[in-house]
């Protein structure tokens, strides 16, 4: 190639061949070279993929043939290499050519991956049949084939080879899934999930062999908690292989008394006897045979009685995580949860509280009690999951279980101490709330206005604490009996934040103003003593929660608060636009952001606006239509109340503004939509508050609104006055104004419409204060 | 913009007509149906579902759904009593029937004196408001319906009852805002009223020179429309301001919508929110523009009223055979949707009221999982420092050692043909020497 055969630029075609032939050059080593550095690969690969590589995109013209050519053997070159490398037996370079064959999955073009997918397959499986040595080449390959099939099921009409391709890969798969080394079942639980989600008829005929790898794998493999998720998501995919509703209701119910029966074991002596045999009533109706254990591990497997009470306590809570895998994952057809079960086994474990069944002699030893409190936090957390992903995925039909829920949850949250878990609950109550609606929000909220007033209390207090008696830190802790974290402060404000703005106005007069107060002194509060800059520290974990979040929650909750109907003017509402404002100038934080987006809300607040269904925009649309709209509108006119005939005179002089810009716009549907508008504008177009006022503020008794509207078309009419000396050179507007009555003057004042906007808001406010 | 269907069911043997609320072309019409007020649901959507008027003589009542692509019913069910008006929630899962004879709802709880005449649900489908012959509209907690331990200690079963209307409630609508919104309800007394959900006050009580069947709130609610017995629709200020000095109609009646056409006996608004569809006593059924005022379609329904209008969104399982075209597997998924109707017509049947059935509607398929791994995978290959790497190198090294090995074996065999070589070249040597010597 000639020294100086340049590129146009970088985005030139003719750029990607010439530059994946340097970069198997220089990176992918043949048979006699050692690979370099596995950063290099890294870059390699990032490289392929900004630069698209692979992907031989090119427009087909007559010039580009030989491009074209170039692109396809630069790729085929790339391609050998990568199976020579696979086929190596040192095992670094095979690693490498596996995780290279993987990304050339992604990106080659799909001709290509069409044609040769299944070779690649082939060479892949010969590493996984017989088992190769390494861990990283095991590995590798299982996600190099989890990506060929991934890629496989985007073409629909490959669904049969891809069934049969996956099938191969099973046997294997399990074997590597029984190797005691977890790393092994890591590629092999990845390569699972794909084929469940993929092609999951090709796992029917093992099924039960499947389940038993993965319950195995659960309860004696030892992983590590991500591992534990993975493999309780592929155990709910799994009824996905038989595809039918049977085989998940069974799956489910085999969790649910595996479930049941290891609480017997660990409850003993915490509980009443019975509660074991009630649920399993349920859960095994009498009369019916129960499914086939779990796994196919007996009972006792499970337990592990001979070796320590450890093992089954944690299984418990892998197994409700499975559980709860099982609700959220999702499913091809219509499945029945056993809602009724699930609700008793979490109402058993929240429940227990490690306390001792008052009549009788302890059961348990002292170690065991202990045991089992150190793990019970644990299975309340996974219980209350549980809850959590039923409201979510069971939507209205809860309704038939909601009495029964809430009282689980407000019975919990009398008793639930610990923070994670109070936030845990928090976060289902605000779940609750926001899906089951105004209903909800008539039924707990006074638990949880109770309860979070008890857990922001203290914050006054925490927040001089911290910032202004920093060395008296030690004494006001010991003071402080319960010292509430910051996180489950901010899980109290969510779920009163979902509390008003679910049910704000509707019975909610008992706490409503204590609420408002609360959420308002939180908020001053936390943000007297500034604001806190967000994102500054990168040493700590990215989940942890701190002041700044503290701040912008109490905010969040202080905005429903202030918007959410009440009888009168939100007490505190200059106090929190204060807040507001000031916090919208720490730009660039999420807390700028919500302030602004909370400003713009409150406007309407206190520029309530009743929009016109038509005269969107201007009041110079209308004259216009008056003077059209005779022609078109004198057959409905009769029907109408005020015939648009008085306002022909003035509309015709000041217009020819708007009549220009109307021709300039030619927009038919602008004509069509104010084409007739003049009989019914009229009317609507009159002081436009009034009306809204009545609604709005509590007149309710008929008469009432009689005289108030008298009122009204009064001040209406003052207003109209004051209006129209206000506006200069407004002769013939002030008569009109006089003669026609509010409604008539304002479009005759046209352009003024600010002016126009405040006079109706300054007359409001006169009944306001009458009534208060 | 999607496409919108009107559909409207008459009170006589008329069956449901369908149209295309656009291009005014008619789509199926769904047969033998001769529905009572508010007594027409689509169920999320999905299908069909209406109430039917039959002989005073039959004791159970009928309810009937029709999947969108088959005229025929499809699944027939027969609660134990007449039922007239149907609400059903969003999300299809519940659909609540009023009764005539007693006014049980379908958990069967006494709401009113007299004959439920409309039902329907508060948008966040957690309240059920029920209007009654006897005058009164009720609120209901559905949560407090299902919960038989707080009935015991709650005084009344209903949240609010409003008692304002001295004739049936012909209609009731509820607008938005949640727990702050208003309810509408309508009455044969010529009255309109106003409630506020939040406080549970009559907020304003509009007068109309005809009896009014039918309400519609303006999406914007800044005003409603009440179809009239006269024909009119009358156009009553909520949010707006109407010169009130007008004498022709009343406080509060800004206005009217009419061409001289027989009594309305139902309202919808189009999903736009401007275009409001009105089904008449003659068998008519028109769309107005509220904007202009003007017809702007008109459809011939039946020879007796239609007396219920739905405007929905046009479902995809109307027409399966192009949505199948279209869209593959979601086409014929829709077509699959009837079974479970089933079991909805069993639900429905409150005789046999079953709490356990709560089926999961969670179809979507997973997508496909990112090939992102490979990236991760490497990643996490080089920070891997520890056993893996060792393992390799190790396994590297073994071959090393192996290969070397082996040439060591080469070199030893070598070096042993050599010996053995030098040997026998020496012992020939010394023999040839010793032989020389003997020489």
């Amino acid at each position: 190639m000639a020294a100086f055969d340049h590129v146009q630029n970088m985005h030139d075609i003719a750029l990607k061949p010439r530059l994946l032939r340097s970069l198997i050059k220089e990176h992918i080593p043949d048979e006699k070279h050692q690979l370099g550095n596995p950063l290099e690969l890294s870059q390699l690969v990032s490289s392929i993929k900004t630069h698209e590589l692979l992907s031989e995109r090119v427009v087909q013209t007559g010039d580009n043939k030989k491009l074209v050519e170039k692109w396809k053997s630069a790729v085929d070159l790339w391609i050998d290499r990568l199976l020579m490398l696979v086929s190596s037996n040192m095992p670094d370079k095979c690693w490498a050519g596996i995780c290279l064959l993987g990304v050339t999955c992604e990106e080659c073009s799909p001709e290509r991956f069409l044609s040769s997918y299944s070779a690649w397959f082939q060479k892949l499986l010969s590493h996984l049949q017989p088992l190769a040595e390494s861990h990283f080449v095991k590995v590798a390959c299982c996600v190099s084939i989890s990506d060929i099939l991934t890629r496989l099921s985007g073409f629909p009409n490959m669904k049969k080879d891809g069934t049969s391709h996956a099938a191969r890969v099973i046997q294997p798969l399990l074997k590597l899934m029984q190797e005691d080394n977890s790393s092994d079942a890591e590629g092999a639980v990845r390569l699972l999930s794909t084929i469940l989600n993929s092609f999951p008829s090709s796992l029917q005929k093992f099924y039960d062999s499947v389940e038993s790898a993965i319950v195995t794998k659960l309860i004696y493999g030892k992983c590590n908690p991500n591992m534990l998720k993975k493999l309780a998501v592929c155990l709910s995919l799994l009824p996905k292989s038989k595809g039918d509703e049977d085989s998940w209701s069974v799956l489910f119910q085999k969790l649910l008394i595996a479930i049941n029966i290891l609480l017997n074991d660990s409850f003993q002596g915490l509980e009443e006897d019975t509660k074991g045999s009630e649920t399993m009533r349920v859960l095994v109706p009498p009369g019916k045979d129960p499914p086939t254990p779990l796994g196919g591990l007996t009972v006792f497997d499970f337990s592990n009685k001979s070796t320590e009470q450890r093992l089954s306590m944690s299984n418990i809570s892998t197994l409700m995580l499975c559980c709860s895998k099982m609700i959220t994952t999702s499913y091809p057809v219509q499945v029945k949860i056993p809602i009724q079960p699930l609700l008793m086994v979490a109402e058993r474990v929240l429940n227990v509280d490690g306390s001792l069944a008052q009549t009788m002699y302890p059961t348990i030893t002292a170690m065991q009690q202990e045991y089992v409190c150190t793990q019970l936090p644990f299975l309340h957390s996974y219980s209350l999951d549980i809850l959590s992903d039923i409201v979510k995925e069971a939507h209205s039909q809860l309704l038939m279980h909601a009495a029964h829920m809430i009282r689980i949850v407000t019975d919990y949250l009398g008793k639930c101490e610990l923070p994670e878990l109070r936030i845990k609950l928090y976060s289902l109550i605000k779940v609750m709330l926001l899906s089951m609606g105004v209903g909800m929000s008539i039924y707990i909220s006074e638990d949880v206005v109770s309860n979070a007033s008890i857990d922001l209390d203290s914050v006054s207090n925490h927040g001089d604490d911290m910032n202004k008696k920093r060395k008296h830190e030690n004494q006001s802790q010991i003071i402080n009996p319960r010292r509430i974290p910051i996180t489950v402060k901010i899980a109290a404000l969510e779920a009163l934040e979902s509390l008003l703005t679910v049910g704000g106005a509707l019975r909610s007069e008992k706490w409503r103003s204590d609420v408002d107060q609360l959420l308002m002194t939180v908020a001053t509060d936390a943000c007297k003593n500034g604001w806190t800059k967000q994102g500054n520290d990168i040493f700590t974990l990215g989940d942890t929660l701190s002041w700044g979040d503290f701040q912008l929650a109490s905010l969040r909750a202080l905005l429903p608060s202030l918007l959410s109907p009440g009888r009168i003017r939100p007490p505190y509402l200059s106090q929190a636009l204060d807040l507001y404002r000031s916090g919208m100038k720490e730009t660039g934080t999420k807390l700028a952001e919500f302030c602004a987006h909370a400003l713009l809300t409150l406007e309407v607040l206190i520029h309530p606006r009743a929009l016109p269904l038509i005269d969107y925009g201007s009041n110079f649309e209308y004259p216009v239509n008056g003077v059209k709209n005779n022609v078109y509108s004198s057959a409905q006119n009769g029907n109408v109340v005020t015939g648009g005939s008085s306002k022909k005179g003035e509309s015709e002089e000041d217009d020819d503004l708007y009549h220009e810009w109307v021709k300039e716009n030619g927009n038919d549907l602008e004509k069509k939509t104010t084409e007739n508008v003049g009989s019914i504008e009229a009317p609507i177009n009159v002081p436009e508050d009034k009306g809204k006022e009545i609604l709005v503020e509590t007149q309710s008794v008929e008469e009432n609104v009689n005289v108030l509207e008298n009122m009204d078309i009064d001040l209406a009419a003052a207003a109209a006055a004051v209006v129209a000396e206000f506006v200069s050179g407004g002769g013939d507007v002030a008569a009109i104004g006089e003669t026609q009555g509010g409604g008539e003057f304002m479009f005759g004042l046209g352009d003024d419409k600010d002016g126009m906007d405040e006079i109706p808001d300054i007359v409001d406010v006169e009944p306001d204060t009458d009534e208060d | 913009m999607e496409d919108e269907l009107v559909i409207a069911s008459s009170s006589i043997e008329g069956g449901i007509g369908c149209w295309d609320l656009r291009s005014g072309s008619e789509h199926l019409r769904y047969r033998s149906c001769a529905s009572p007020s508010h007594g027409l649901v689509s169920v999320a959507g999905r299908f069909l579902a209406s109430s039917q008027l039959r002989d005073s003589s039959s004791a159970s009542g009928s309810v009937l759904f029709w999947s969108w692509n088959k005229p025929q019913v499809e699944v027939k069910s027969f609660p134990s009593e007449a039922i007239n008006p149907l609400a059903c929630n969003t999300d299809g899962t519940y659909i609540v029937g009023g009764g005539v004879a007693t006014g049980r709802l379908l958990k069967k709880w006494y709401a009113h004196y007299q004959a439920v005449t409309s039902l329907v649900f508060s948008v966040d489908q957690s309240l059920l408001i029920s209007g009654s012959a006897d005058g009164y509209v009720r609120v209901w907690s559905l949560l407090m319906i299902f919960d038989e331990e707080r009935q015991q200690g709650a005084a009344n079963l209903y949240e609010y009852s409003f008692h304002g209307h001295a004739l049936p409630v012909t209609d009731i609508v509820t607008g938005y805002g949640g727990s702050n919104a208003i309810i509408l309800s309508a009455s044969q007394d010529r009255t309109c009223k106003v409630w506020s959900l939040a406080k549970g006050t009559l907020l304003r009580n509009i007068v109309f020179p005809s009896i009014i069947d039918a309400v519609a709130l303006d999406p914007g609610e800044h005003v409603f429309y009440a179809g009239g017995k006269d024909g009119k629709i009358y156009i009553a200020e909520l949010n707006s301001q109407g010169t009130s000095n007008n004498k022709n109609y009343g406080l509060h009646i800004i206005g009217t919508l009419s061409d001289q056409s027989k009594g309305i006996c139902c309202l919808a608004f189009a999903l736009d929110g401007t275009r409001l569809v009105a089904g008449s006593e003659d068998g008519m059924v028109r769309v107005w523009d509220t904007k202009t005022c003007n017809i702007i379609r008109v459809f011939k329904h039946a020879k007796g009223p239609v007396n219920n209008i739905l405007v929905i969104r046009q479902p995809a399982a109307l027409y399966p055979r192009t949505a199948g075209n279209n869209q593959g597997p979601m086409g014929r998924r829709h077509v699959a949707l009837p079974p479970p109707l089933e079991k909805y017509s069993s639900v429905d049947k409150n005789s046999d009221f079953n709490v356990f059935i709560n089926p999961r509607v969670n179809s979507r398929d997973a997508t496909y999982a990112t090939i992102q791994s490979m990236n991760n995978q490497i990643s996490q290959l080089q920070e891997h420092g520890s056993s893996g790497v060792s393992e390799m190198e190790m396994e590297r090294l073994k071959l090393d050692c192996k290969r070397l090995m082996q040439m060591v074996q080469q070199w030893k065999k070598m070096y042993e043909n050599l010996h053995q070589f030098c040997v026998g070249e020496l012992l020939n040597g010394e023999e040839g020497d010793e032989t020389n010597l003997m020489l």
